[in-house]
């Protein structure tokens, strides 16, 4: 696969003021392919925004570099701009001017002027679906239209490749459904590469082709959602709910039992509301969903409801660090 | 050609909030006018001229000494001999008795202030002059202005004026006595000639005392429209420096350097912009003083060239240095804070409030002003204005102020980050 992406040994230490040193990003090596949505996966203060920063060309690196499209960031920053749309944590607009002002001037600044910058104003507004509203000052917006008109500033040039800082952060359920569908959108339309940062494990899953989880400045775990997955535990749990007065201690064994179940518990639970939950572990929890039934069927139990537990980046994260991602 | 983007993107913002006509337009306006007046600005239009009182007191009542007197009144057009010169005005404020003046009267008005001079014709100056003896005249005045020496200047030409005709008088006498027989009646005749003679010839001597016009420094408009001017572009760049720090909170201004736009480029679009907007407000200014200078008689010299290059030279310095106080202040309010202080001190000092050429100005204020801006740029309005020296009267002190600038700019230019 073509890398467009190519960072070695990435790394940024910072001096506070009082003398303190901040190792924010700790030689970081990865490599994105053309085409595809690759997520960087990690808590508040991990290090996203301060390694997109260095491969956008906004803060030099305290050591090693990045290539965009074959140009080192740090030594043909220009060259390596122009290929990269960026989309920054903060909202950075104008909020005095309109919507169209801000596209209009950050237009500009990679190039475009004429009536080719106003075909590409007027295709950006279609995409995060602002058109009515283009002539409004920025500043009377909402969040999530904020956040839009953030997009699509750096969708103007038409890059090959874009990054995108926590784009859906403080934005309501509605517009980060809207958000995220642009993304998809960008790769299956138009065959563009995103870099996408968050904290939300859920948002990371439903886009991401690959996946880095960044924790404390360093890369802890990469690959493809079916390889973290599988990294983050072999087993799905099933998990069986029965009413009280049919549970019996026959059942643990009669669940173990059934091939494919490598073993069965009763999960501890601390309400006392009439059900009780019983752990079955199994590799692929689906395929052995239907031998557990039939084998509660023949026993005389029945099940109220099954939940299938699939492993997931949480655990996965929880797994490496011995934290929550979210905390 | 990014660089004039971003310079025309910041004035765009400047002028998208509509507040900024208040402190562009409304205020410098009020201001030049209130300052104006408190530098001299007179409302009466240029008939205002002033006019000096000189008391007269004619203690010898002589042809002699008439024809002294007569020699003054009418000599210079700001000074008033009273009460010969008194009119309707009643400059030489003697009210409804315009009689005679005594010494003593006429010491006790200068005292008061209410007369520039006195002048005392000793009894028997007629007599004494004939005789070729010395001849007294008591001349006292208060210790002020210029006004003084025109009086004094005045006197000296009027005794001038009175000793020709002393002379044609003694020499018409001899010819009376030797060759006329004592003809009283043509020595008279040749007196009045003299007398008359010497009140049409001495054109040039009237020339030479005449009282300067145009005073060598600003006064009125001509002060207030450049200094309070010049004072509010410095409010207005200035304000940038808190912009630009705007820029980074907004992160607008790391966005624009993740595009592929040079350091260079951002830098010069930055001072573009301040440079600009201190263009317009020099503009705004000096519109409101052509249209008061309209209706109260002022203009500002001849050499509008001059002026717009010291107004470029001042506008680049103060936009390098606005630049430069960017990289010093952490937050907007700090920015804001010393715009304030760093204008309101340096406008002063550099003689922007009031002419540092008046008199009663302190030495040390001067040799003061030279750190300050205001002075740079006062001085070059002042050469063109009211010395009318033109280009070469701002070629100096654009000259400094660019040199100010340069060192700003190189600062500047080496501690700029896009990122604290
Ligand atoms: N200019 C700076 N000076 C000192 N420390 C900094 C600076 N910028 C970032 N840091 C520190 O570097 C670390 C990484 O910050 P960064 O902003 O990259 O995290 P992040 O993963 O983007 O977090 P978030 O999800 O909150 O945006 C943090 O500990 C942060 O405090
Ligand atoms: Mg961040």
């Amino acid at each position: 696969m073509e890398s467009i992406v190519r960072v070695s040994g990435l790394t940024k230490t910072y001096t506070r003021q009082d003398g303190s040193v901040v190792q924010a990003v700790r030689g970081i090596d990865l490599d994105i392919y053309r085409g595809e949505v690759f997520s960087l996966l990690g808590p508040n203060g991990a290090g996203k925004s301060t390694t997109i920063s260095m491969i956008s060309g906004l803060i030099p690196p305290t050591a090693g570099d990045a290539e965009i499209g074959g140009h080192s960031i740090t030594r043909e920053p220009l060259q390596a701009k122009a290929l990269i749309g960026v989309v920054p944590q903060e909202v950075a607009l104008y909020p005095m001017l309109s919507a169209r002002r801000n596209l209009d001037f950050f237009g500009r600044m990679y190039g475009l002027s004429g009536a080719e910058l106003s075909k590409r104003i007027d295709e950006v507004l279609d995409v995060i679906d602002l058109k009515d509203r283009q002539n409004d000052k920025v500043e009377t917006f909402s969040g999530g239209m904020k956040r839009r008109v953030n997009i699509g500033v750096g969708l103007l040039h038409r890059p090959q490749l874009i990054y995108m800082d926590e784009p859906t952060v403080g934005v309501d359920p509605q517009s980060r459904r809207r958000i995220l569908d642009t993304v998809l959108r960008l790769r299956g339309e138009y065959g563009m590469t995103v870099l996408y940062t968050t904290h939300l494990m859920e948002e990371a899953q439903e886009l991401s082709d690959r996946v880095a989880i960044i924790d404390n400045g360093a890369i802890i775990a990469l690959g493809t959602l079916m390889e973290l997955m599988s990294q983050a535990g072999e087993e799905d749990i099933l998990v069986l709910t029965v009413a009280k007065e049919r549970a019996n201690d026959s059942i643990v064994g009669v669940l173990q039992a059934v091939e494919g179940v490598s073993r069965a518990q009763i999960e501890p639970s601390d309400t006392d509301n009439g059900e009780v939950k019983y752990a079955v572990y199994a590799r692929l929890g689906r395929r052995a969903l239907p031998g557990v039934l039939t084998a509660m069927n023949a026993a005389g139990v029945d099940v109220m409801s099954v939940n299938v537990r699939e492993p997931d980046l949480e655990t996965l994260f929880l797994a490496l660090t011995g934290r929550a991602l979210r905390e | 050609m990014k660089a004039l983007y971003i310079a025309l993107n910041d004035i765009r913002i400047a002028f998208s909030d509509r507040s900024i006509w208040i402190n562009l337009l409304v205020i410098p306006a009020a201001l030049i006018f209130v300052i104006g007046l408190a530098n001299g600005q007179s409302l009466g239009g240029p008939s205002a001229a002033p006019r000096y009182p000189v008391d007269v007191v004619d203690q010898d009542q002589s042809p002699l000494s008439a024809a002294f007197v007569n020699a003054l009144v009418g000599q210079q057009p700001s000074l008033v001999i009273c009460p010969q010169e008194n009119d309707a005005e009643d400059v030489c404020a003697l009210g409804s008795d315009p009689g005679v003046i005594s010494a003593e009267d006429a010491q006790s008005r200068l005292d008061q202030s209410r007369t520039l001079a006195y002048l005392v014709i000793d009894a028997g100056f007629g007599e004494a002059l004939r005789a070729n003896q010395a001849a007294h005249i008591t001349y006292r005045s208060g210790e002020s202005m210029t006004a003084e020496s025109i009086a004094q200047q005045a006197v000296g030409t009027a005794a001038q004026r009175v000793e020709g005709i002393v002379s044609a008088e003694q020499l018409a006498r001899r010819i009376a006595d030797d060759v006329l027989d004592g003809d009283d009646a043509f020595v008279d005749s040749m007196r009045a000639n003299a007398a008359e003679l010497w009140s049409q010839s001495p054109v040039t001597i009237h020339e030479e005392v005449a009282p300067v016009e145009k005073p060598d420094f600003l006064v009125g408009l001509q002060q207030s429209v450049p200094g309070i001017g010049s004072m509010y572009v410095m409010f207005l760049i200035l304000a940038g420096a808190s912009t630009l720090v705007q820029e980074r909170r907004l992160w607008t201004l790391q966005r624009l350097s993740a595009a592929p736009v040079t350091k260079a480029d951002i830098i010069l679009g930055k001072l573009l912009a301040r440079f600009a907007l201190g263009m317009i407000q020099y503009g705004v200014a000096f519109a409101v003083g052509l249209t008061y200078g309209r209706f109260l008689n002022v203009s500002f010299g001849d050499n509008p060239v001059a002026l717009l290059i010291v107004m470029v030279a001042f506008s680049l310095c103060v936009s390098t240095f606005t630049l430069f106080m960017a990289t010093l202040v952490k937050t907007e309010d700090q920015a804001s804070s010393l715009v304030v202080l760093v204008t309101l001190a340096l406008a002063p000092i550099g003689g922007a409030w009031w002419s540092l050429d008046l008199e009663f100005i302190p030495e040390f204020m001067r040799t003061l002003s030279m750190i300050s801006p205001f002075k740079w740029v006062i001085d070059g309005f002042r050469n063109v204005i009211a010395l009318d020296q033109g280009i070469a009267g701002v070629v100096g002190p654009s000259a400094v102020l660019l040199g100010i600038g340069a060192v700003f700019f190189v600062l500047a230019v080496r501690r700029f980050r896009v990122i604290e």
